[in-house]
């Protein structure tokens, strides 16, 4: 059964569950909300900037001010983190003791089901930072009790978070060839939100992190000219670049007030991947199989919108 | 009535005591080397646990605080406790025994207590993950954990150690941190979130002593004069004095086996050299991780084929402060470790170091280089305390050199255990892990005022740590090598393995509250008393 199989599973519920999405203005957020929403879920936006009108609630990963945001809620997916932090302390601190004071805060308000969306930069003995930070998110949630999902490489119609990022480098017509450990599994928009549906509905699931994301990496060069495609530039030309100058020369401008396209930290995440997906076989278990990468033109194409996908006939 | 016979009086055998009687139908007999204090150091001792500090004699302390020989380069010296060496003396369990190179070759105690006479005691259960690789969960060795806690009675404060490493709610608050600690802790504090993105989580020494009753009379690390700290040496006195079982001392175990599916050991007299079978309806073996390992050896003819064991590798990080505190030969403190430093090297919960710390004792002025020791040297001694502190450091067993033994059969005849050969299996380099760590402890130096004096960083010699075992571990099914749950081995029904011997693997954090926790879970399933 592939992702968009049994989509038509989400459509005999009666009533309608609860789910709560933290981070949902950004990209994997916004995601969720259209996959749980055409699900049938009632979808309860956790965001810093409520939308006037809405059904938003107020939520700052920073402050935990999340004000009536986690009442009547059968399912939290916790999926924001802040990138725009730069101080190592304030990363860990916002991101890692924030987070797990929100996990808490769920327990003490009856959640039933909390699900963090953690990532596949976080396995054993990852040396970046981001990764290290949702380990350690990891650690606690299942600590708790709560799921823990790692979704590789998100890319889609949506061009979001890294996805997005290397979208944009790969209009560019030189582009950095880091050698053939540099490489990412990933997954589509509709295979992640797929995936995270079955997930939150799933009675029992192992204690372990669920990998979403396809068994075969992707070469980062492949990935990139994949993406390149959808431009009308010209196609790039690679340059072979040892990745930890760049690394080096990255961490060293770090240190100055300019804003930099990509930091070190996520190169290391590009350069030095998971070596594997983990627990394919609970997804399986599910009935969920995530395909393999396509060009984006191909996958767009079986897409009509974000979290909406086309059923097969 | 059934009958239940434990060998050894170490934490394992204490874990399993504490089980069978708990159950009334078990008659529970303990056989054991049993060597105990000299008279003369019992006489000073009973003398100062007798009165209060301000009476006890300064001839008395003296014997009793005596310190052992500081060999040099950074090798951790044998301790010893209440001025001697009886947990390490050869009773006749160390016959036999020949370490290679610098390995420990005190590798079996006789003593009464077994090596819980000189620990350190430092409690903290396995974390979870820890259980990932045992068909044992953390949930199910819980109940177990918590009666062996109870029994050794737990000192601890509430701090982020708590996230890996509960704290039970009956856990007794600690004396008030000696200088560097509170320094220490304070800066953690303040940058937690640095400091712990570098993997790294500070937090107050758990341990297990009476700490309510104590006077900080300073000495800890040469046995406390009014028994505050626990040796297993205590569960089995209690259990006497309640007549709950029946302890014999003197006797050395040397073959096991089962005749019949009726299990029997055969004891060698200590002083007379005679033996005798023991029989009993199980038999619980608790001679410790390598004890255990050259018995079974022994019993079932496994000669000259390597057997190896993990071991949670010790090393020696001395410390130095910028900001000095004051002279800590004049402050009032317990000297057992003061606080811990945990390093997660890869971020999940399972690799996990640990380092103990150490604040001024008499033996650190002993270790000091030997210019600093010069008489000359006076003033400068001062000034030095006032800014050093030693850790005591553990790499877990998977990611350090193994404890190679071979089993020879012995030319002393028969009636006599195996001739045991040890050694280190792999380089006597650091550890990769090591190397991690002292990265991250570098890293984090500044913050925490705690600077590592890497050049004198040194690891223990192989089996120096006594963190050892799992050379037959659990498995989810039973083999020639392997134990089920309950400790058995292929070839035996009722001859359960109770000790570290069948630990499938050995973490770096604190090691005697797993071993006695494992064994009562292990006599619990084995009596179908487990809750």
């Amino acid at each position: 059964m592939t992702a968009q199989a049994s989509q038509g599973d989400h459509g005999a519920r009666i009533g309608s569950p609860m789910v709560a999405i933290t981070g949902a203005s950004g990209y994997l957020g916004s995601v969720l909300v259209g996959a749980f929403g055409a699900a049938g879920y009632e979808v309860r936006r956790l965001v810093r900037a409520p939308a006037a009108g809405s059904r938003d609630h107020f939520f700052d990963l920073s402050t935990g001010e999340a004000a009536g945001g986690l009442d009547d809620v059968d399912v939290l997916v916790h999926c924001a983190y802040d990138m725009t932090l730069t101080r190592r302390a304030d990363i860990w601190r916002v991101n890692v003791f924030d987070s797990v004071a929100l996990l808490d805060r769920a327990l003490a308000a009856g959640v039933p089901r909390t699900i963090v969306v953690s990532s596949m930069s976080a396995y054993r003995g990852t040396k970046q930072l981001y990764g290290r930070s949702k380990l350690a998110i990891e650690v606690e949630a299942r600590a708790r009790g709560m799921r823990v999902v790692r979704p590789g490489l998100v890319y889609g119609p949506g061009w979001g978070g890294m996805a997005g990022t290397l979208r944009r480098l790969a209009t560019m017509p030189i582009l950095p060839d880091f050698g053939s450990t540099a490489r990412q599994f990933t997954v589509s928009e509709d295979d992640f939100a797929f995936a995270m549906v079955a997930i939150a509905e799933a009675a029992d699931l192992p204690a372990v992190p669920v990998g979403i994301a396809h068994r075969d990496p992707v070469d980062f060069r492949r990935l990139l000219a994949a993406f390149a495609t959808g431009s009308a530039r010209p196609a790039p030309r690679f340059v072979p670049v040892p990745a930890m100058a760049i690394y080096g020369a990255l961490r060293a401008l770090e240190v100055l007030p300019v804003a930099l396209p990509v930091r070190a930290d996520s190169l290391l995440g590009l350069v030095r991947p998971a070596p594997e997906v983990p627990n394919p076989d609970v997804l399986a278990q599910l009935g969920v199989a995530v395909r393999p990468f396509a060009a984006p033109a191909a996958a767009s194409a079986e897409t009509n919108a974000v979290g909406a996908p086309v059923m097969p006939l | 009535m059934k009958t239940a016979l434990i060998i050894g009086s170490g934490p394992a055998a204490a874990g399993a005591a504490l089980a069978l009687t708990a159950d009334p139908t078990q008659k529970v007999t303990v056989i054991d080397l049993g060597a105990t204090l000299e008279l003369d150091l019992g006489s000073s001792l009973g003398r100062l646990a007798a009165t209060s500090e301000d009476a006890w004699s300064r001839a008395d302390v003296a014997i009793i605080e005596r310190q052992p020989a500081y060999s040099g380069g950074g090798v951790l010296p044998q301790k010893r406790t209440y001025g001697s060496d009886f947990p390490f003396r050869d009773v006749g369990q160390l016959d036999g025994i020949i370490a290679s190179g610098t390995t420990n070759a005190s590798v079996v105690s006789g003593a009464y207590g077994g090596f819980s006479n000189v620990w350190g005691a430092q409690v903290m259960p396995f974390s979870e993950a820890s259980f990932d690789v045992w068909p044992v969960s953390l949930r199910e060795m819980q109940p177990h954990y918590r009666t062996a806690m109870e029994e050794m009675t737990l000192a601890g404060d509430p701090d982020d150690l708590a996230e890996l490493f509960p704290l039970p709610e009956r856990a007794r608050p600690l004396p008030p941190p000696a200088g560097r600690t509170a320094r220490v802790l304070d800066r953690y504090q303040a940058e937690r979130a640095l400091v712990r993105s570098h993997g790294i989580t500070v937090g107050r020494a758990r341990l297990a002593f009476r700490a309510e009753s104590c006077t900080r009379c300073g000495m800890c690390m040469t046995g406390c004069p009014y028994g505050l700290i626990y040796s297993s040496s205590h569960t089995f006195d209690r259990l006497r004095a309640e007549n709950r079982i029946k302890y014999r001392s003197g006797l050395l175990a040397v073959h096991l086996e089962e005749v019949d599916g009726v299990p029997r050991v055969l004891a060698r007299h200590s002083v007379s050299g005679s033996v005798e079978w023991l029989v009993a309806d199980r038999v619980f073996v608790a001679c410790g991780g390598i004890g255990t390992t050259r018995l079974v050896l022994g019993s079932l003819g496994r000669y000259d084929r390597a057997v190896h064991l993990q071991e949670s590798v010790q090393f020696v990080v001395p410390v130095v402060s910028r900001s000095p505190i004051r002279d800590p030969r004049t402050a009032r403190d317990f000297t057992l470790n003061q606080f811990n430093l945990l390093y997660d090297a890869t971020g999940e919960g399972v690799d996990l170091c640990q380092v103990h710390f150490y604040e001024y004792n008499p033996a650190l002025l002993a270790a000091l280089p030997a210019p600093l020791r010069h008489r000359n040297a006076g003033p400068l001694i001062g000034p030095i305390l006032r800014r050093i502190s030693l850790g005591l450091g553990y790499v877990p067993g998977w990611a350090a050199p193994r404890v190679e033994v071979v089993a020879r059969r012995s030319g002393a005849g028969a009636n006599r255990l195996p001739t045991l050969e040890i050694g280190r299996r792999g380089s006597d380099r650091w550890p990769p892990m090591l190397n991690d760590l002292v990265r991250a402890m570098l890293r984090v130096a500044p913050t925490l005022d705690l600077w590592p004096v890497v050049p004198m960083i040194s690891l223990s010699a192989a089996a120096k740590s006594y963190h050892f075992g799992s050379s037959f571990p659990h498995d989810r099914a039973r083999s020639a090598t392997t134990t089920d749950r309950t400790g058995r081995l292929a070839a035996w029904e009722k001859i359960h393995l109770v000790d570290a011997s069948v630990f499938p693997s050995v973490p770096a954090t604190t090691f005697t509250l797993t071993i006695m926790a494992n064994a009562h879970r292990i006599v619990s399933e084995a009596l179908g008393t487990s809750r």
